[in-house]
C-alpha cells in the first residue's frame, strides 16, 4: 500500500511538472518530426538562473562587470585575472595543484588515484562452483528422438506374461499373470522416420549382484552416499 | 568398443547432472515484441521508425528522432484460452488473465550539442509466462514411466545403488522408490518393468501452471549524427521470474482391477529467478526525405539464474502388496536430504538481427500534414543459439554438465525470421493504426508446429500535451508439449496446443 501511495505521489509530481509549453499550440509527434521544445517564460527564467552556476565565459564576465559596477575601485586589481590570468596555465596550475583541495586530496590521499600503484587491490579469483545436479529426467535421445505417436492403434498385441518372482524380493504380489499391451515392438508410428525396435524388455543386469546401499558400480559416475532405501512391502 | 563406452557415459552424465531443461530456455527465448499501445497496434515494428519509447528495445536509434521528452506508462491486460489435443482428445482449457506492463517510462529527446541527443529509461515487461496448460487423453502406447525405467535398465545398477547413485535421475529414483519401476523374473529371466505398462489403456492428463515473466528496465542513447543517419544504443537490465507447478497423473482406463497398477501421479514445483544483461545497438539511415531503413543487433540476454527446484511420486499399485496396501508416496526430500533444491547457472537466450524499413508521409512539424506512416521489419533468430553455462569460472570441467542440454537445443531448434509490419493514418490530433506479426517455427522437426501470430488494430489522440493511445492484439498461438520423452526408437507423443486471445495495452503520456 505504501508503495501505491508513493508510486502515486511520484506521478502526480511528475505530471503536474508538466511544462505548460504543449497546452496550447499543437503537440509534436516524434515519430513523424519534432523541433526542439519550445521555450515558456519560466525556462528563460530558469536558463538565466542557471548561468550563475555554470563557469563559462558569460559566467566570469557577468561577475566581473557586477562586481565592477558594485565599488569600482576595490576590484581594480582583478582586471588582470579577469583579462589574462584565468587563462594562463601557470596561475591556474598554482591554486590547482597546491590549494584546490580537490587537486591535493587526490593527489596524496585518495587510495583510488591511479598514481598510488602499491594500493590496486586484485580481486580474489571466484573459487569453482560445484557441479550442479538437477533432478530432471533427461536423455539427449529423448530429444533427439523423431518418432511419434499420437493415436490409440486399438489393435495392440497383448502379450502375457508369468512374473514368477519379483528379483528384489520386496513385492510378493506375483506369481499371477499379467497382461501388457504396451507392446515395445509396435511403434506405431505416424512420423515420416519409421523405425522399428526388437527390444521388448528391459533386461536386468546390474553390473553388481550386491544389493547394498550407498555404492555404486564404476560406470555409474559415483554415488551421492546415502543410504536411501524403499520401503520394505510385505 | 571406445565409442560405445564413451557413448554410455554420455548418456549417463546427461542424466545424472542437468542444469534447465531445453524447454525452458525456449520459454526464456521465443517471445513477442513487447512495447508501447502505438507500437503494439503496428505490429510491434520499431526497427525503422522511431519516435517511440519502444525503439530503446528494438533499435535505439530511432530515440534520436526525439527532440522532445515525454513520459508514457502503459498498463496491459492479458486475456487467453487454450483448446488442447493429446492422442485425439481435445479440452478447452479455462480462461486467465493477467496484468501486465508495456513500455514505461522517460525519455528525454533533445539534449546536447545541436539538440542531437536523446536518452530514455523504460520500463517493460517483455515476457509474460502466465499459462494455465491442460490436456488429457487416453494412451496404449506409452506410459510416464517408460523412460524411468529404461534409465533404471541401463544404468547396470541394482536398485538400492540406483537409489542412491548421482548417476540416476530423481524421476527414476522415485519410481523405484515407489515401485513403479520395479524387477521382475519374466519368462525366467530377470527384467526391469513399470506397472503402468502392464494395463491396456491408460488415461494421461498433464496439468501445469505457470506465472511470471521478464520485466526489462533499459536505458538508451539516442543520436542524430546527421540529417541522415541516426545511431544508438540501449543496455537492457532483464528481471526473471518464472514459477511453473506441474501435476501429471496416470491411471489404469482398462476397468482390469487386478493388473497390479490403479493409478500414478508426478508433481513438480519450479522457480526461477535471475537477472541478466543485454545490450542493444542499431542504425538508422534516411536516404530521402520519407524513407528510413534500419538495422538493429541485440545480444543474446545473459541471464544469471536460481533454480528452486521440488517434486513428489505416488503410485497407488492396487493389490500387488496385498493385503496391504497398494498406494506409496515419496517426496524429493526423502531422496535428496533437502527440502528444495537449489541450483545456479547462467543461460543465454539468442541475439537477433532487425532490417527494417519505414515510409513516412510527411516528415514535418506541422500536424495538419502528417498523414501517416507504413513500417515493417525482419528478424532473424537461431533457437540453436539458446545456451546454458556455469556460473563463475568456465572450465572444461564447469561446463561439462550443460553440454548434454546444449547438444539437445543444437538437435532439435533452429533458426526462424520473424515478421512485423503495420501503419498508421492521421487525422490531425487522431489516429487509427494496424498491425500484424509473425513469428515463426523455432522448431527443427516438421511434425512439431508452432508459431506465433499477432494482428492488432488500435486509435491514439495527441492533443494539448497529452498523448492517449489504445490497443487491442488478438493472439493466435501454436505450440506442442511433451509430457514426457521416450528413447528411440521408441515414438514419443506429445500434445498440441492452440492458445487465442488478447492483450489490450493503453499508453497514457505527456510532454514534459
Amino acid at each position: 500500500m505504501k508503495t501505491t501511495i508513493l508510486l502515486l505521489a511520484v506521478l502526480a509530481a511528475v505530471l503536474s511538472s508538466c511544462s505548460t509549453a504543449y497546452k496550447t499550440g499543437q503537440t509534436p509527434d516524434d515519430v513523424y518530426y519534432s523541433s526542439a521544445r519550445p521555450q515558456t517564460e519560466n525556462d528563460k527564467v530558469k536558463n538565466e538562473d542557471k548561468k550563475e552556476y555554470t563557469y563559462t565565459d558569460d559566467y566570469y564576465e557577468d561577475r566581473y562587470l557586477r562586481m565592477k559596477v558594485r565599488n569600482r575601485n576595490r576590484w581594480n586589481d582583478l582586471d588582470d585575472w579577469y583579462n589574462y590570468d584565468r587563462f594562463s596555465y601557470g596561475y591556474n596550475y598554482y591554486y590547482g595543484s597546491y590549494n584546490n583541495p580537490y587537486y591535493s586530496w587526490n593527489y596524496y590521499y585518495n587510495p583510488y588515484c591511479c598514481c598510488h600503484t602499491n594500493n590496486i587491490y586484485y580481486n580474489p579469483k571466484v573459487a569453482s562452483i560445484k557441479p550442479v545436479i538437477k533432478p530432471h529426467n533427461f536423455s539427449l535421445a529423448g530429444y533427439t528422438n523423431n518418432n511419434y505417436n499420437n493415436t490409440n492403434s486399438n489393435t495392440s498385441s497383448k502379450r502375457v506374461y508369468n512374473n514368477t518372482n519379483n528379483s528384489n524380493n520386496n513385492s510378493n504380489g506375483f506369481g499371477k499373470t499379467i497382461r501388457t499391451i504396451f507392446d515395445r515392438n509396435n511403434n506405431n508410428n505416424n512420423s515420416s522416420s519409421s523405425s522399428s525396435s526388437s527390444s521388448s524388455s528391459r533386461t536386468y543386469t546390474p553390473s553388481s549382484s550386491s544389493s547394498s546401499s550407498g555404492s555404486s558400480s564404476g560406470s555409474s559416475g559415483g554415488s551421492s552416499g546415502g543410504s536411501v532405501k524403499r520401503p520394505t512391502r510385505n | 568398443m571406445n565409442k560405445i563406452f564413451y557413448t554410455v557415459i554420455l548418456i549417463l552424465v546427461a542424466q545424472q547432472i542437468t542444469a534447465q531443461v531445453p524447454e525452458e530456455a525456449l520459454r526464456l527465448s521465443w517471445r513477442t515484441q513487447m512495447g508501447t499501445a502505438r507500437n503494439q497496434a503496428i505490429g510491434g515494428a520499431m526497427g525503422s521508425l522511431g519516435g517511440d519509447a519502444t525503439a530503446n528495445l528494438v533499435n535505439p536509434a530511432g530515440l534520436a528522432f526525439y527532440k522532445t521528452s515525454d513520459f508514457l506508462l502503459t498498463p496491459a491486460f492479458q486475456f487467453g484460452k487454450g483448446t488442447n489435443n493429446f492422442r485425439g482428445t481435445t479440452i478447452n482449457g479455462a480462461n486467465q488473465n493477467n496484468f501486465g506492463l508495456g513500455t514505461s517510462g522517460f525519455v528525454f529527446g533533445g539534449y546536447g550539442y545541436k539538440a542531437r541527443n536523446s536518452f530514455a529509461i523504460t520500463v517493460t515487461k517483455v515476457a509474460d509466462f502466465k499459462q494455465t496448460l491442460s490436456y488429457k487423453g487416453q494412451n496404449d502406447y506409452s506410459s510416464f514411466a517408460e523412460p524411468l525405467a529404461d534409465e533404471f535398465a541401463s544404468s547396470g545398477l541394482t536398485i538400492d545403488q540406483a537409489l542412491n547413485s548421482n548417476a540416476i535421475s530423481l524421476p527414476t529414483k522415485m519410481a523405484l522408490y515407489t515401485y513403479l519401476v520395479d524387477t521382475a523374473t519374466i519368462n525366467g529371466s530377470k527384467q526391469v518393468i513399470a506397472r503402468s505398462e502392464f494395463t491396456s489403456l491408460l488415461n494421461q492428463e498433464h496439468l501445469s501452471e505457470v506465472s511470471g515473466g521478464i520485466t526489462e528496465i533499459t536505458f538508451g542513447w539516442g543520436n542524430e549524427i546527421n540529417k541522415k543517419f541516426m545511431a544508438g544504443i540501449s543496455l537492457g537490465i532483464p528481471i526473471v521470474k518464472i514459477d511453473r507447478n506441474t501435476y501429471y497423473r496416470e491411471s489404469d482406463a482398462s476397468g482390469d482391477l487386478d493388473n497390479d497398477f490403479n493409478y500414478m501421479a508426478y508433481r513438480e514445483n519450479f522457480t526461477l529467478k535471475g537477472v541478466g544483461l543485454n545490450l542493444k545497438a542499431g542504425l538508422i539511415y534516411r536516404p530521402k526525405e520519407y524513407i528510413r531503413l534500419g538495422l538493429a543487433l541485440h545480444s543474446p540476454d545473459m541471464m544469471t539464474l536460481t533454480e528452486t527446484f521440488n517434486s513428489g511420486m505416488a503410485a497407488d499399485l492396487e493389490k500387488l502388496f496385498a493385503p496391504g496396501s497398494g498406494y506409496d508416496s515419496v517426496a524429493s526430500s526423502t531422496i535428496t536430504g533437502n527440502t528444495n533444491e537449489q541450483y545456479k547457472y547462467t543461460t543465454y537466450t539468442p541475439g537477433k538481427i532487425i532490417l527494417s524499413g519505414s515510409y513516412v508521409f510527411r516528415e514535418v512539424e506541422n500536424i495538419n500534414r502528417q498523414k501517416g506512416f507504413i513500417t515493417a521489419d525482419i528478424e532473424y533468430t537461431n533457437y540453436k543459439w539458446m545456451k546454458f553455462s556455469p556460473n563463475g569460472e568456465v572450465t572444461t570441467e564447469t561446463k561439462a554438465p550443460f553440454i548434454p542440454f546444449n547438444d539437445a537445443i543444437d538437435a532439435i531448434y533452429k533458426s526462424a525470421f520473424n515478421f512485423r509490419i503495420g501503419g498508421e493514418l492521421k487525422f490531425k490530433i487522431i489516429m487509427a493504426r494496424l498491425g500484424f506479426a509473425y513469428y515463426s517455427n523455432p522448431y527443427k522437426d516438421k511434425a512439431l508446429k508452432a508459431n506465433k501470430m499477432n494482428l492488432s488494430g488500435g486509435l491514439g489522440y495527441r492533443h494539448k500535451g497529452v498523448f492517449v493511445d489504445l490497443t487491442y492484439v488478438h493472439r493466435i498461438n501454436k505450440d506442442v508439449n511433451f509430457p514426457y520423452r521416450v528413447n528411440a526408437p521408441r515414438a514419443n507423443t506429445f500434445a498440441k496446443l492452440k492458445e487465442t486471445g488478447g492483450n489490450v495495452l493503453l499508453t497514457v503520456g505527456f510532454k514534459i
